[in-house]
Protein backbone atom coordinates (compact mmCIF):
# COMPACT_ATOMS: atom_id res chain seq x y z
CA UNK A 1 0.00 0.00 0.00
CA UNK A 2 1.31 3.45 -0.93
CA UNK A 3 2.28 5.91 1.77
CA UNK A 4 0.69 9.30 1.12
CA UNK A 5 0.72 12.47 3.13
CA UNK A 6 -3.00 12.95 3.65
CA UNK A 7 -2.90 16.27 5.49
CA UNK A 8 -4.16 18.29 2.49
CA UNK A 9 -7.42 16.36 2.37
CA UNK A 10 -10.75 17.77 3.50
CA UNK A 11 -13.28 15.27 4.80
CA UNK A 12 -16.97 15.51 5.64
CA UNK A 13 -18.13 13.04 8.29
CA UNK A 14 -21.86 12.33 8.42
CA UNK A 15 -23.12 10.47 11.48
CA UNK A 16 -26.02 11.13 13.84
CA UNK A 17 -23.92 9.96 16.77
CA UNK A 18 -21.72 12.74 18.16
CA UNK A 19 -19.47 10.25 19.91
CA UNK A 20 -18.67 8.66 16.56
CA UNK A 21 -17.63 12.12 15.34
CA UNK A 22 -15.01 12.17 18.11
CA UNK A 23 -13.81 8.66 17.31
CA UNK A 24 -13.47 9.35 13.57
CA UNK A 25 -11.83 12.72 14.26
CA UNK A 26 -9.22 11.10 16.53
CA UNK A 27 -8.38 8.54 13.85
CA UNK A 28 -8.24 11.09 11.00
CA UNK A 29 -6.12 13.44 13.12
CA UNK A 30 -3.61 10.62 13.60
CA UNK A 31 -3.32 10.60 9.78
CA UNK A 32 -2.68 14.38 10.06
CA UNK A 33 -6.01 15.19 8.48
CA UNK A 34 -7.31 18.26 10.30
CA UNK A 35 -9.70 19.76 7.77
CA UNK A 36 -12.82 17.90 8.89
CA UNK A 37 -16.46 18.98 9.06
CA UNK A 38 -19.26 17.05 10.72
CA UNK A 39 -22.96 16.71 9.94
CA UNK A 40 -25.56 14.88 11.96
CA UNK A 41 -28.01 14.22 9.14
CA UNK A 42 -28.24 13.93 5.39
CA UNK A 43 -29.88 17.32 4.84
CA UNK A 44 -27.10 19.18 6.67
CA UNK A 45 -24.50 17.07 4.89
CA UNK A 46 -25.97 17.97 1.51
CA UNK A 47 -25.73 21.64 2.50
CA UNK A 48 -22.10 21.15 3.57
CA UNK A 49 -21.33 19.51 0.27
CA UNK A 50 -22.76 22.49 -1.54
CA UNK A 51 -20.99 25.15 0.54
CA UNK A 52 -17.71 23.54 1.53
CA UNK A 53 -16.77 21.06 -1.24
CA UNK A 54 -14.97 18.34 0.77
CA UNK A 55 -12.60 15.99 -1.03
CA UNK A 56 -14.09 12.85 0.53
CA UNK A 57 -17.28 12.01 2.43
CA UNK A 58 -17.49 9.41 5.18
CA UNK A 59 -21.09 8.62 6.04
CA UNK A 60 -22.87 6.31 8.43
CA UNK A 61 -25.69 4.16 7.04
CA UNK A 62 -28.10 4.05 10.03
CA UNK A 63 -29.49 7.58 10.28
CA UNK A 64 -32.94 9.14 10.28
CA UNK A 65 -35.05 10.46 8.61
CA UNK A 66 -32.85 9.90 5.54
CA UNK A 67 -30.35 7.11 5.93
CA UNK A 68 -26.82 6.99 4.54
CA UNK A 69 -27.84 5.26 1.31
CA UNK A 70 -30.57 7.86 0.70
CA UNK A 71 -27.86 10.47 1.10
CA UNK A 72 -25.54 8.67 -1.33
CA UNK A 73 -28.32 8.44 -3.92
CA UNK A 74 -29.04 12.16 -3.50
CA UNK A 75 -25.39 12.97 -4.06
CA UNK A 76 -25.00 10.66 -7.05
CA UNK A 77 -28.32 11.18 -8.81
CA UNK A 78 -29.90 14.35 -7.40
CA UNK A 79 -30.52 16.97 -10.07
CA UNK A 80 -29.15 19.61 -7.70
CA UNK A 81 -26.18 17.57 -6.45
CA UNK A 82 -23.12 19.82 -6.01
CA UNK A 83 -20.67 16.99 -6.73
CA UNK A 84 -22.01 13.64 -8.02
CA UNK A 85 -18.44 12.30 -8.26
CA UNK A 86 -17.28 12.94 -4.70
CA UNK A 87 -15.71 9.77 -3.24
CA UNK A 88 -17.91 8.30 -0.50
CA UNK A 89 -16.95 5.79 2.20
CA UNK A 90 -19.91 4.15 3.90
CA UNK A 91 -19.61 3.21 7.57
CA UNK A 92 -21.89 0.39 8.50
CA UNK A 93 -22.76 -2.22 11.06
CA UNK A 94 -24.40 -4.23 8.26
CA UNK A 95 -21.99 -6.80 6.92
CA UNK A 96 -24.29 -9.37 5.34
CA UNK A 97 -23.68 -9.83 1.61
CA UNK A 98 -27.12 -8.58 0.51
CA UNK A 99 -26.53 -5.39 2.52
CA UNK A 100 -23.07 -4.95 1.04
CA UNK A 101 -24.52 -5.30 -2.47
CA UNK A 102 -27.29 -2.84 -1.62
CA UNK A 103 -24.66 -0.33 -0.47
CA UNK A 104 -22.51 -0.94 -3.53
CA UNK A 105 -25.47 -0.42 -5.84
CA UNK A 106 -26.28 2.93 -4.21
CA UNK A 107 -22.99 4.27 -5.58
CA UNK A 108 -20.54 4.23 -2.65
CA UNK A 109 -16.83 3.96 -3.40
CA UNK A 110 -15.85 2.02 -0.31
CA UNK A 111 -17.52 0.26 2.61
CA UNK A 112 -16.09 0.16 6.12
CA UNK A 113 -17.49 -2.02 8.88
CA UNK A 114 -18.05 -0.78 12.42
CA UNK A 115 -16.31 -0.79 14.80
CA UNK A 116 -13.83 1.19 12.74
CA UNK A 117 -10.42 -0.32 12.15
CA UNK A 118 -7.69 2.32 11.86
CA UNK A 119 -5.83 0.32 9.23
CA UNK A 120 -8.99 -0.34 7.24
CA UNK A 121 -9.94 3.35 7.14
CA UNK A 122 -6.43 4.27 6.01
CA UNK A 123 -6.52 1.62 3.27
CA UNK A 124 -9.90 2.91 2.02
CA UNK A 125 -8.54 6.46 1.78
CA UNK A 126 -5.41 5.28 -0.03
CA UNK A 127 -7.49 3.17 -2.40
CA UNK A 128 -9.61 6.20 -3.33
CA UNK A 129 -6.46 8.23 -4.05
CA UNK A 130 -4.32 5.55 -5.64
CA UNK A 131 -6.77 3.51 -7.68
CA UNK A 132 -9.90 5.52 -8.36
CA UNK A 133 -12.41 3.69 -10.49
CA UNK A 134 -14.15 5.32 -13.44
CA UNK A 135 -17.79 6.21 -13.04
CA UNK A 136 -20.42 4.25 -14.87
CA UNK A 137 -23.83 5.49 -15.93
CA UNK A 138 -26.53 3.06 -16.96
CA UNK A 139 -30.29 3.21 -16.94
CA UNK A 140 -30.31 1.90 -13.36
CA UNK A 141 -26.99 2.94 -11.88
CA UNK A 142 -24.69 5.90 -11.52
CA UNK A 143 -21.55 5.63 -9.46
CA UNK A 144 -18.04 4.18 -9.34
CA UNK A 145 -17.54 1.13 -11.53
CA UNK A 146 -18.64 -1.84 -9.47
CA UNK A 147 -15.93 -4.05 -10.91
CA UNK A 148 -12.81 -4.15 -8.81
CA UNK A 149 -10.66 -5.74 -11.45
CA UNK A 150 -10.64 -6.44 -15.16
CA UNK A 151 -10.07 -9.93 -16.40
CA UNK A 152 -8.00 -9.54 -19.58
CA UNK A 153 -9.04 -13.02 -20.67
CA UNK A 154 -12.78 -12.41 -20.26
CA UNK A 155 -14.53 -13.14 -23.52
CA UNK A 156 -18.13 -13.30 -22.38
CA UNK A 157 -21.00 -10.88 -22.99
CA UNK A 158 -20.98 -7.26 -21.82
CA UNK A 159 -22.20 -7.29 -18.21
CA UNK A 160 -22.23 -3.62 -17.29
CA UNK A 161 -25.86 -3.14 -18.18
CA UNK A 162 -26.97 -5.94 -15.90
CA UNK A 163 -27.77 -4.98 -12.31
CA UNK A 164 -25.46 -7.50 -10.70
CA UNK A 165 -22.17 -6.85 -12.43
CA UNK A 166 -19.52 -8.28 -10.12
CA UNK A 167 -18.92 -7.97 -6.42
CA UNK A 168 -15.45 -7.77 -4.95
CA UNK A 169 -16.25 -5.34 -2.15
CA UNK A 170 -14.13 -5.65 0.92
CA UNK A 171 -15.98 -4.82 4.12
CA UNK A 172 -13.39 -5.41 6.83
CA UNK B 1 -35.84 4.15 -26.93
CA UNK B 2 -33.38 4.42 -24.00
CA UNK B 3 -30.03 2.75 -24.65
CA UNK B 4 -29.05 -0.05 -22.31
CA UNK B 5 -25.39 0.61 -23.02
CA UNK B 6 -23.22 1.77 -20.13
CA UNK B 7 -21.47 5.10 -20.34
CA UNK B 8 -18.02 5.03 -18.72
CA UNK B 9 -16.78 8.35 -17.38
CA UNK B 10 -13.11 8.84 -16.50
CA UNK B 11 -13.01 11.31 -13.63
CA UNK B 12 -9.74 13.28 -13.32
CA UNK B 13 -7.81 12.14 -10.25
CA UNK B 14 -7.50 15.49 -8.50
CA UNK B 15 -6.85 13.88 -5.10
CA UNK B 16 -3.66 12.20 -6.30
CA UNK B 17 -2.37 15.60 -7.36
CA UNK B 18 -3.55 17.20 -4.13
CA UNK B 19 -1.72 14.81 -1.79
CA UNK B 20 1.47 15.18 -3.85
CA UNK B 21 4.55 13.01 -3.55
CA UNK B 22 5.60 13.77 0.01
CA UNK B 23 5.32 10.59 2.08
CA UNK B 24 3.19 10.69 5.22
CA UNK B 25 3.67 8.88 8.53
CA UNK B 26 3.86 5.14 8.15
CA UNK B 27 0.86 3.05 9.03
CA UNK B 28 2.32 1.69 12.27
CA UNK B 29 2.91 5.23 13.47
CA UNK B 30 -0.65 6.22 12.51
CA UNK B 31 -2.03 3.23 14.41
CA UNK B 32 0.06 4.05 17.50
CA UNK B 33 -1.07 7.67 17.48
CA UNK B 34 -4.72 6.80 16.90
CA UNK B 35 -4.66 4.20 19.68
CA UNK B 36 -3.08 6.72 22.03
CA UNK B 37 -5.72 9.32 21.11
CA UNK B 38 -8.54 6.84 21.58
CA UNK B 39 -6.95 5.65 24.82
CA UNK B 40 -7.00 9.20 26.16
CA UNK B 41 -10.76 9.21 25.52
CA UNK B 42 -11.32 6.10 27.65
CA UNK B 43 -12.69 7.98 30.66
CA UNK B 44 -15.13 9.89 28.47
CA UNK B 45 -16.08 6.64 26.81
CA UNK B 46 -16.92 5.01 30.14
CA UNK B 47 -19.45 7.83 30.62
CA UNK B 48 -20.85 7.50 27.08
CA UNK B 49 -21.21 3.76 27.27
CA UNK B 50 -22.93 3.96 30.65
CA UNK B 51 -25.33 6.50 29.13
CA UNK B 52 -26.09 4.12 26.25
CA UNK B 53 -26.63 1.20 28.58
CA UNK B 54 -28.84 3.31 30.85
CA UNK B 55 -30.80 4.40 27.76
CA UNK B 56 -31.30 0.83 26.55
CA UNK B 57 -32.37 -0.32 30.05
CA UNK B 58 -34.90 2.53 30.20
CA UNK B 59 -36.23 1.60 26.76
CA UNK B 60 -36.56 -2.00 27.92
CA UNK B 61 -38.55 -0.86 30.99
CA UNK B 62 -40.82 1.17 28.67
CA UNK B 63 -41.23 -1.80 26.32
CA UNK B 64 -42.28 -4.00 29.23
CA UNK B 65 -45.04 -1.58 30.28
CA UNK B 66 -47.19 -2.20 27.18
CA UNK B 67 -48.29 -5.32 25.35
CA UNK B 68 -47.38 -5.39 22.56
CA UNK B 69 -44.53 -2.94 23.03
CA UNK B 70 -44.58 0.29 21.08
CA UNK B 71 -42.66 -0.24 17.78
CA UNK B 72 -40.84 3.04 18.38
CA UNK B 73 -39.47 1.69 21.65
CA UNK B 74 -38.23 -1.46 19.94
CA UNK B 75 -36.66 0.74 17.24
CA UNK B 76 -34.93 2.76 19.97
CA UNK B 77 -33.51 -0.45 21.48
CA UNK B 78 -32.28 -1.48 18.02
CA UNK B 79 -30.65 1.91 17.39
CA UNK B 80 -28.99 1.98 20.81
CA UNK B 81 -27.66 -1.55 20.38
CA UNK B 82 -26.19 -0.38 17.06
CA UNK B 83 -24.43 2.52 18.82
CA UNK B 84 -23.07 0.15 21.47
CA UNK B 85 -21.87 -2.22 18.77
CA UNK B 86 -20.17 0.59 16.87
CA UNK B 87 -17.97 1.74 19.72
CA UNK B 88 -17.54 -1.09 22.22
CA UNK B 89 -14.48 -2.69 20.68
CA UNK B 90 -12.84 0.64 19.88
CA UNK B 91 -12.66 1.31 23.60
CA UNK B 92 -11.73 -2.13 24.79
CA UNK B 93 -15.12 -3.76 25.28
CA UNK B 94 -15.25 -6.40 22.53
CA UNK B 95 -18.07 -8.26 24.28
CA UNK B 96 -20.25 -5.13 24.11
CA UNK B 97 -19.67 -4.98 20.37
CA UNK B 98 -20.58 -8.65 20.05
CA UNK B 99 -23.75 -8.51 22.11
CA UNK B 100 -24.74 -5.18 20.53
CA UNK B 101 -24.31 -6.76 17.10
CA UNK B 102 -26.41 -9.78 18.09
CA UNK B 103 -29.25 -7.71 19.54
CA UNK B 104 -29.25 -5.30 16.61
CA UNK B 105 -29.51 -8.13 14.09
CA UNK B 106 -32.13 -10.00 16.07
CA UNK B 107 -34.40 -6.94 16.04
CA UNK B 108 -33.58 -5.94 12.52
CA UNK B 109 -34.31 -9.33 11.02
CA UNK B 110 -37.82 -9.45 12.45
CA UNK B 111 -39.01 -6.52 14.50
CA UNK B 112 -42.40 -8.20 15.09
CA UNK B 113 -40.76 -11.32 16.47
CA UNK B 114 -38.46 -9.17 18.58
CA UNK B 115 -41.46 -7.32 20.04
CA UNK B 116 -42.88 -10.69 21.11
CA UNK B 117 -39.54 -11.71 22.62
CA UNK B 118 -38.94 -9.06 25.23
CA UNK B 119 -37.30 -11.52 27.63
CA UNK B 120 -34.68 -12.41 25.03
CA UNK B 121 -34.01 -8.70 24.44
CA UNK B 122 -33.76 -8.32 28.21
CA UNK B 123 -31.22 -11.14 28.37
CA UNK B 124 -28.98 -9.33 25.86
CA UNK B 125 -29.25 -6.13 27.89
CA UNK B 126 -28.53 -7.99 31.14
CA UNK B 127 -25.34 -9.25 29.54
CA UNK B 128 -24.38 -5.67 28.63
CA UNK B 129 -24.96 -4.70 32.27
CA UNK B 130 -22.73 -7.57 33.41
CA UNK B 131 -19.88 -6.65 31.04
CA UNK B 132 -19.94 -3.04 32.19
CA UNK B 133 -20.35 -3.84 35.87
CA UNK B 134 -17.43 -6.28 35.82
CA UNK B 135 -15.44 -4.08 33.38
CA UNK B 136 -14.68 -7.05 31.15
CA UNK B 137 -12.16 -5.70 28.66
CA UNK B 138 -11.43 -8.94 26.84
CA UNK B 139 -13.43 -11.88 25.52
CA UNK B 140 -14.36 -12.89 29.06
CA UNK B 141 -14.17 -16.40 30.38
CA UNK B 142 -16.15 -19.58 29.83
CA UNK B 143 -19.22 -18.12 31.54
CA UNK B 144 -19.40 -15.09 29.25
CA UNK B 145 -18.84 -17.18 26.12
CA UNK B 146 -21.54 -19.57 27.25
CA UNK B 147 -24.00 -16.70 27.69
CA UNK B 148 -23.21 -15.35 24.23
CA UNK B 149 -23.66 -18.79 22.69
CA UNK B 150 -26.98 -19.16 24.50
CA UNK B 151 -28.22 -15.78 23.25
CA UNK B 152 -27.17 -16.66 19.72
CA UNK B 153 -28.92 -20.03 19.85
CA UNK B 154 -32.12 -18.52 21.26
CA UNK B 155 -32.17 -15.82 18.56
CA UNK B 156 -31.61 -18.39 15.81
CA UNK B 157 -34.39 -20.56 17.13
CA UNK B 158 -36.88 -17.70 17.21
CA UNK B 159 -35.85 -16.41 13.80
CA UNK B 160 -35.75 -19.98 12.44
CA UNK B 161 -32.36 -19.38 10.82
Amino acid sequence: MANFSLEALSILVVDDNKHMHMVVKAILNSMRIKNIHFSENAADAFMELRQWHPDIVITDWAMEPLDGLDFVRLVRKGADSPNPYVPIILLTGHTEMHRVLEARDSGVNEILAKPISIKALYSRLVSIIETPRPFVKTKNYFGPCRRRWDDPNYKGPERRHTPDADAGFNVA
Amino acid sequence: MTSNKAQVIKVPNLLRAKVGNKPGPDLNQIVRQAEAALGSMQDQYETWIRDYVTKINEALATARRSVPPDPETIALIRKTSHDIKGQGETFGYPLLTQVGHMLFHFIERDQGQAARSIELIAAHIEFMNLVLQDKIHDQGGAKEQQILAGLEAASRKLLKT
